[in-house]
């Protein structure tokens, strides 16, 4: 994509986000705030002074859908492109692993608020693999890279589904089953770190593929 | 029974004088794709191994044998 074409996109965006608000102001100043509090659509009825707020509506989904379509062509096209080269990416990146530890505040707000979503940042461990990402930086995807990926994620997705055969297995035995609470903090915890360990292993064994020979 | 691959292809680029570095930006591929094709541990696809075949103007199963 050019940097015109960006720029046009991020100037449409602007532009919907501010008709959001212009429709915002209009319906609660003219239109009894419909679309912007809480109403029963079962109950909707058509009204003329709805139509700033549907168009405003359909415009913004417009966008959407314009900016996924961007997205897939894109993918879409890199992939067809010949004498690809792999992401240029620092290793030191892979810092941001350290992030995975703020997983264990879930702990913590679990206790104090009921909260734990917080379990979820688990997940970023799975920048770690930066680190072998980072080494692999900026070189020529040829076939034997192409294979070596697949071989890797392959290998990869292997242990990420043996690990998850193991928790379901412990779940279906009734591992926690006294407290749903338990069982939801368990699931997400299992789930966040097979997700890193998925991701990260994924980029390990093509880093140790690719410098075996 | 997994068949013995071996690789003649040194040989070949060798009498061609070309380095491991040329043919490989010739056929479009890295220096240590070639490297592990010499030492017969990757087997190349079909148009790899026609592309080498072409650059270094010998037959494939002459380059390429499966015993």
């Amino acid at each position: 994509m050019s940097k015109r074409q960006i720029r046009k996109n991020i100037f449409m965006g602007i532009g919907c986000a501010l008709l959001l608000v212009v429709g915002i102001v209009y319906s609660l100043v003219y239109n009894d705030g419909r679309f912007v509090k809480n109403m029963n659509m079962s109950e909707y009825v058509f009204s003329n002074k709805d139509i700033p707020m549907l168009v405003i509506g359909a415009l913004i989904a417009l966008y959407t859908i314009y900016i996924v379509v961007i997205c897939l062509k894109n993918i879409f096209s890199k992939k067809k492109g010949k004498n690809q080269y792999s992401r240029t990416i620092s290793p030191y990146w892979g810092f941001c692993g350290i992030f995975g530890f703020l997983g264990f505040g879930g702990f913590w707000t679990y206790y104090k608020f009921g909260e734990i979503f917080p379990f979820a940042f688990f997940i970023f461990f799975a920048f770690f693999s930066f680190f072998y990402e980072g080494k692999l930086s900026h070189i020529l995807e040829d076939e034997l890279f192409q294979e070596n990926k697949r071989k890797a994620q392959l290998e990869a997705y292997k242990i990420g589904f043996k690990l998850l055969f193991v928790v379901i297995w412990l779940m279906a035995i009734g591992m926690f089953s006294r407290n749903v609470e338990w069982c939801a903090i368990f699931m997400l915890i299992s789930v966040s770190l097979i997700y890193a360990i998925v991701l990260f292993l994924s980029n390990y064994f093509l880093y140790r593929y690719e410098k075996k020979g | 029974m997994e068949a013995k691959f071996v690789c003649n292809l040194k040989k070949y680029r060798v009498a061609q004088e070309l380095t491991q570095e040329q043919l490989a930006d010739i056929v479009g591929v890295r220096r240590e794709t070639i490297m592990r094709l010499e030492k017969a541990q990757y087997n190349p696809s079909l148009k790899l191994a026609i592309d080498i075949s072409r650059t270094v103007k010998a037959p494939i199963e002459e380059i390429f044998i499966f015993e």
